[in-house]
């Protein structure tokens, strides 16, 4: 048998994720839930980390690391991490009736919720382009709210004229007519979403100020080592895919696998990946003992290494396939646009490297 | 020198800069902007653009610059092709589309019979025929003397069965050059020959094939009891391999390949530069010239490569080390410069390729971040197509090290 990568979290949940997600073909965009996501809501993996006081699981997050890891495997476009990790760390920060009765919802399955939360100065990332206006009104584009799955809210990050910061919750059918919706290289579905004088009644903002800006970074840095952990997932597939591959198919009488120079590009990617899982599981242990608190530098330096080893092993799982490699029917393939996409979200390797540096210099001037 | 062979225009004799005057003149005044802009945005094209510059092209006489004038080209030398191909990158026109004026053609005109050269030539030179490369086959890739598709002899035609793969531009073609197998006797290289298939025969079916840079480039191609009359045939039987490494030798050695690479490179210089403008010098950016520099310098090592790669070839002593090590640095290099596109441009495109509703004025087209996007995924495959770096390198090694 061929070779099979360890997980990082070996377990029930690990097992149910990759039977679910290896039982469902990667399905054609439409209006609705697909199936693997309607079976996904109704395990109730949207409040995997909501407490059970406000009618989640109360698991660790190794848990939701787990089906994140299980699921990357298979290169479903499940928006995962955001509707499980991201919006309910968001959600949980705000601790207002209204998000805790929002939260029984999305653990339930009945609600979920689109994340487009910016870090700002406090971690890699792109400004917040929600601007909100003295009257409460909001203004601005929401840019690549993951919509593979159908949301009923949206909660993002917008500032005020002095610059503070603010959590804002909306209904989706609020601004469902402003999305402008794009197919992504990974197959996903995305919208920019122009908010074009939409006004806020008080309840929509959930935060103000610190805790806003403070439940906006725990939740981006959720997103960031969770893309991480899905991306350990789907490289896991793509190396053992690639040996199977190379095992099996022929060319001048023999094996691929028997050709030497593409035996040690298969073993330079699995040494990548070893180094990563570690990496990524190192990065769980420690939020899971210190909580999403900030951005840690330690993150964005991952994410920066993390899109380095996603380029490679994209690039060299597309090479040694050939043609096939090219090809979107081809599982390794596809999963290779999957973590080239991954890297692009929650700091994506320019933004780290930019923040990384600039904390940097500020050290070194100090 | 010999005063009976027809001399091309002396070297000295030939006003080179006055000759480069007059390509940018004739591009700026007959190649329509429209078009332009589609070459310039790094739009996917297809045979409706090619087609169209090279009809331009044709009516001035200048759509073969890299053919014989008996056969419709221009008899340019060396430095003035290259000119053409600088000019022609420089100033955004098509490229010349290469299965029928850089592959088929010269083919044609060293293997081909009198009626074949009368027959096919002229419609290469005009553009009026399509052509497509019928190589490689779902089992035959790198291995393409494995080929299996069969051609059995019946009377005045061929019948042949088989599946082609990764068939660029069947799509848009009327004919596809194709090797075939003709016996199963001796060397599996023995028994190939190569046959002109029309496209509209009965018996063929053409399929695209979904490519993880979402356009459409690539096909299979099925061939179930097709007939083809053997004077379709090139060379005699059992010579096809013999026709498709002359044809691998000269493309590997297209003298377009490093002008529109230092285009590319270019439009990479321009974007950075709109970077800095717009964000300030950031650490990211920083290290964007530092690529660029590099591959600056490499495409520039690249361009003396090629010309005199070419000048060998001329003087006949050209080894295939060379024309693999130039294929090989130019894709990688290629696939370097596209690659730093993408660091530019996915944070913005990589959850935007695709406009579901693409804008009405064609703007999404035109948007040259986008096109690079798709570029660098399509260009993923420019270490596969033609012979992968693997195989190139294990061409130049068997040079190196003797065996
Ligand atoms: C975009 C695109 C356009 C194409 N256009 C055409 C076309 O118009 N007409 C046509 O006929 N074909 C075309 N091709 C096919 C192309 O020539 C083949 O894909 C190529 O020859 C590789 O074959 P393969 O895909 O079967 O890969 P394989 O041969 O299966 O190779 C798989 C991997 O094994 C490696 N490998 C194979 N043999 C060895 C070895 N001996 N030593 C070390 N490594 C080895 C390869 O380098 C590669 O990494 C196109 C391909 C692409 C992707």
């Amino acid at each position: 048998m061929s070779f099979r990568t360890i997980p990082l979290y070996p377990g029930d949940m690990y097992d149910t994720a990759c039977r679910l997600a290896s039982e469902h073909a990667p399905a054609a965009a439409t209006a609705d839930a697909s199936p693997a996501w309607r079976q996904m809501l109704e395990l109730g993996w949207q409040g995997v980390l909501v407490a059970e006081a406000a009618g989640g699981v109360g698991a660790t997050l190794q848990d939701l690391a787990a089906i994140v890891e299980g699921t990357g495997r298979a290169g479903l476009t499940v928006p995962l991490a955001d509707r499980c990790g991201v919006a309910p760390v968001a959600l949980a920060a705000a601790d207002s009736e209204a998000a805790v009765a929002l939260l029984g919802a999305v653990a339930a399955g009945t609600a979920s919720v689109c994340p487009v939360l910016s870090a700002g100065s406090d971690g890699p990332g792109r400004a917040g382009a929600a601007r909100l206006a003295a009257d409460g009104s909001l203004h601005g584009l929401l840019g690549a709210a993951d919509l593979s799955e159908p949301a009923t809210h949206l909660l993002f990050s917008a500032r005020d004229q002095g610059g503070e910061a603010a959590l804002v919750l909306l209904p989706f059918d609020r601004v469902a007519a402003a999305a402008r919706r794009y197919t992504g290289a990974d197959g996903r579905q995305f919208a920019d979403i122009t908010l074009d004088g939409i006004a806020l009644g008080p309840e929509s903002v959930l935060l103000r100020g610190r805790p806003a800006a403070t439940a906006a970074v725990a939740a981006c840095h959720a997103g960031a080592l969770l893309g991480c952990v899905r991306v350990v997932g789907a490289i896991a597939a793509m190396i053992e895919l690639t040996i199977d591959y190379l095992n099996t198919r022929e060319q001048f009488g023999a094996a691929l696998s028997s050709f030497q120079v593409l035996r040690h590009r298969v073993v330079e990617m699995y040494v990548l990946y070893e180094n990563t899982a570690g990496l990524v599981r190192r990065l769980v242990e420690q939020a899971h003992e210190t909580g999403f608190d900030g951005y840690p530098r330690d993150l964005a330096a991952a994410r920066l290494y993390v899109g380095t080893v996603c380029r490679t092993v994209a690039e060299g799982v597309i090479q040694l396939h050939g043609g096939m490699g090219m090809t979107w029917e081809m599982l390794a393939a596809r999963l290779g646009m999957q973590i080239l996409g991954d890297s692009q979200r929650y700091g994506d390797p320019a933004e780290c490297l930019d923040w990384l540096t600039a904390g940097s210099l500020a050290a070194a001037a100090a | 020198m010999n005063a009976q062979a027809p001399q091309p225009r002396q070297r000295d004799a030939i006003d080179y800069a006055a000759f480069r005057r007059e390509l940018v003149a004739f591009v700026e005044a007959n190649c329509p902007p429209g078009l332009r802009e589609i070459v310039r945005s790094n739009q996917k094209i297809g045979r409706e653009e090619y087609a169209a510059w090279q009809r331009i092209l044709h009516q001035r006489g200048w759509s073969a610059p890299n053919w014989p004038v008996e056969h419709g080209g221009t008899g340019w030398d060396l430095q003035q092709r290259y000119l053409f191909e600088e000019v022609a990158a420089e100033l955004d026109c098509p490229p010349l589309y290469h299965h029928g004026l850089g592959h088929i053609g010269p083919v044609i005109m060293h293997f081909g019979t009198p009626e074949q050269k009368a027959r096919f030539l002229p419609r290469i030179v005009d553009g009026s025929e399509w052509w497509c490369q019928g190589y490689s086959e779902p089992g035959a890739g790198s291995d393409l003397a494995s080929l299996k598709t069969a051609a059995r002899r019946d009377g005045d035609d061929y019948v042949i069965n088989g599946q082609k793969i990764w068939t660029s531009h069947a799509h848009e073609a009327d004919i596809m050059y194709t090797l075939v197998r003709t016996s199963n006797e001796g060397r599996k290289q023995a028994g190939i020959t190569l046959l002109l298939i029309p496209l509209d025969l009965p018996g063929i079916r053409i399929r695209p094939i979904h490519t993880i840079d979402q356009w459409h480039h690539v096909n299979e191609v099925f061939l179930d009891d097709v007939r083809v009359p053997a004077a379709n045939r090139l060379g005699q039987e059992g010579d096809g391999w013999k026709c498709a490494k002359f044809l691998l030798d000269r493309e590997r050695l297209s003298p377009a390949m490093v002008p529109r690479l230092i285009r590319q490179l270019q439009q990479v210089e321009e974007l950075i530069h709109s970077r800095i403008r717009a964000d300030g010098p950031s650490p990211t950016l920083h290290r964007a010239l530092e690529r660029l520099f590099l591959a600056q310098a490499s495409a520039m090592g690249a361009r003396e490569m090629l010309l005199s790669a070419i000048q060998e070839e001329m003087n006949g002593t050209l080894r295939s080390s060379k024309s693999s090590a130039l294929k090989l640095h130019y894709t990688e290099l290629s696939q370097q410069i596209s690659g730093l596109a993408y660091d530019l441009v996915a944070p913005r495109y990589a959850s935007r390729l695709l406009p579901q509703v693409p804008a009405a004025d064609g703007a999404d087209d035109r948007d040259i971040e986008r096109q690079l996007l798709h570029t660098y995924l399509f260009y993923r495959s420019r270490t596969i197509a033609g012979g992968t770096s693997e195989v190139q390198k294990n061409v130049i090694a068997r040079d190196l090290f003797g065996g």
